[in-house]
């Protein structure tokens, strides 16, 4: 399969914050799985995470692994290379996929030919995809496959 | 005069001095920014008919990086009483930040505040770029543009968030799709008027809109701000001496800053109920002062890109409708008369309350006749956005 265009573009690398805060979804997304923080008190799911629920103020939110199906909300094309260096990684899709059930929106790419039609109200599932820059360790991304789309790649 | 809704210690003061420098595109001027913040502060002071070194106040927003100090020395200021940054956000700030001047004055705190903003990308580093943001190796946590969560993904720039937002919008009110080419050609139409536009002296026809390069899709080239070098300045003086310096003070009469719960989390997350954050301002607008946005002679709306501008003007409630039942932008209302973003040039929103200004000055060179009322709108989809209503 083609290798994603963004693969060897030095893109920021995704870190845990060094509060711990968000350790477990990188656990989780070490392991191929979606983790997201949802309230005990009030099971409201919430994203990006915090200590405290938002919506109930309770601290008693935990981390659930979800499926990582979900439907386009957004999505765009980016054509202008947004810096000098990823020239050759344009055009590349983004999309706004929120998540079945749990209701936030994760933001990511697509694989495959980046000039495919794609959208708003598509299923999406996720596939993860492993990033390895020269100067940092491996890191995962999910990107999201159309649910229409086809599978031959060459 | 309106009668104003607002409370007293925030109503009684006005921009009576507008200064701004010549606009270059992104990088190329010579002068630094700080010379460029030194000239519109003079300038904005030439126009008030005083002195640099009777500023006794400083207000900016979206993290400014002038040393307050150095400016006050530069400028001569005989003694500073006032400086404030206005905290987070962006563009949003512009208007918050002619408030927090109006506070100040009409609390007795100042009596000459200068509002101002300089830009020179050699220095930010390019925004269209995402600059540094775009640039840095790693990113932790979830700023609500470009944390962890987008970055790592290609969201480099305001222009990929705002394209995300431009596609679910048309996709919502697909007739609306025009209204972004009408607005575009709109801004180019008014810079024709205003020798000081970048985009002075070029046209831009429909083919050539439809025509031009995406960067972002749905954002064409042409649906994108100008990005310029440049520095915008104000003074604000409390009324009734306000009076005495301008022959038709632009009198701060109206103010709306919100950031409704859940619009300051990473953008994507922002919850619908919450719209593009614009609704909130205008409502609050009315209930201050009983203005309603499509009652204004003239407003400012901030374009950094047309889809930004088309929905704010929208949750404003200022489109009309034709015959045919699509929607227009208004017919009333001359929109971003010295060209805006997308055609004058961009310092982050203050090039727009400046022209806002102006409109109520009489010193636009796209002058509204008989303008009274003049509103100046944040950016749609920022956390904590704004809008201020000015009159004679």
């Amino acid at each position: 399969m083609k290798p994603h265009p963004l693969s060897g573009a030095a893109l920021p690398v995704p870190q845990p914050s060094d509060d711990g805060l968000d350790a477990e979804h990188y656990r989780a997304r070490r392991r191929g799985e979606l983790a997201l923080q949802r309230c005990d008190r009030c099971d409201t799911w919430q994203w990006p995470p915090e200590w405290v629920c938002r919506r109930c103020g309770s601290a008693a939110v935990s981390w659930q692994v979800v499926p990582t199906v979900g439907r386009i909300k957004a999505w765009t094309r980016v054509w202008n290379p947004p810096r000098p260096d990823l020239r050759d990684s344009v055009p590349y899709l983004i999309v706004a996929v929120v998540i079945d059930g749990a209701g936030i929106t994760l933001v990511g790419n697509v694989p495959g030919d980046q000039e495919q039609q794609v959208a708003i109200g598509q299923a999406v599932s996720g596939v993860y995809r492993t990033v390895r820059p020269n100067d940092h360790e491996p890191y995962a991304v999910i990107d999201w496959v159309p649910s229409s789309a086809t599978t031959t790649e060459s | 005069m309106l009668g104003s809704g607002l409370p007293s210690n925030v109503g009684r003061a006005a921009i009576v001095g507008v200064g701004t420098t010549p606009l270059y595109r992104r990088g190329t001027s010579e002068r630094t920014e700080f010379q460029l913040l030194l000239d519109a502060a003079r300038a904005a002071c030439g126009a008030a008919g005083i002195r640099t070194r009777d500023i006794d106040g400083f207000s900016t927003f979206a993290d400014d990086g002038t040393d307050p100090g150095r400016l006050a020395s530069a400028l001569g200021v005989t003694t500073l009483t006032w400086s404030t940054m206005q905290w987070g956000f962006g563009g949003g700030g512009a208007g918050a930040a002619v408030v927090n001047a109006a506070m100040a004055v009409s609390a007795g705190l100042a009596q000459n505040v200068l509002v101002f903003r300089a830009i020179h990308q050699g220095r930010m580093g390019r925004f269209g770029h995402g600059g540094r943001k775009a640039a840095r190796r790693t990113v932790t946590g979830y700023d609500y543009l470009y944390g962890a969560g987008v970055a790592p993904h290609g969201v480099l720039g305001p222009v990929h968030t705002y394209a995300l937002r431009a596609s679910a919008y048309l996709h919502a009110k697909p007739t609306h799709a025009q209204l972004l080419e009408d607005f575009a050609l709109t801004c180019n139409d008014q810079a024709q008027r205003n020798p000081s536009a970048v985009r002075h002296g070029k046209s831009l026809s429909s083919e050539a809109y439809r025509s031009s390069r995406y960067i972002a899709e749905p954002l064409r080239l042409y649906d994108c701000g100008q990005e310029t070098d440049g520095a915008v300045a104000l003074v604000v003086c409390p009324l009734p001496r306000a009076a005495t310096l301008a022959e038709r003070p632009a009198v701060v009469a109206g103010w709306a800053q919100h950031g409704p719960r859940g619009s300051a989390l990473a953008v994507e997350n922002r919850p619908p109920e919450i719209g593009e954050g614009i609704t909130g301002l205008a409502a609050t607008l009315e209930a201050q002062t009983g203005v309603k946005p499509s009652s204004v002679d003239v407003i400012q709306v901030y374009d950094h890109f047309t889809s930004a501008a088309v929905t704010a003007l929208d949750e404003l409630g200022v489109l009309d409708v034709d015959e045919a039942g699509n929607p227009t932008l208004p017919r009333g209302i001359a929109l971003n008369t010295s060209g805006g973003h997308l055609a004058e040039g961009y310092v982050h929103g203050l090039t727009l309350v400046a022209e806002a200004a102006r409109q109520v000055l009489g010193q636009s060179p796209n002058q509204v006749v008989g303008c009274t009322t003049s509103l100046y709108v944040g950016p749609a989809s920022t956390p904590f956005t704004g809008l201020v209503l000015l009159s004679a």
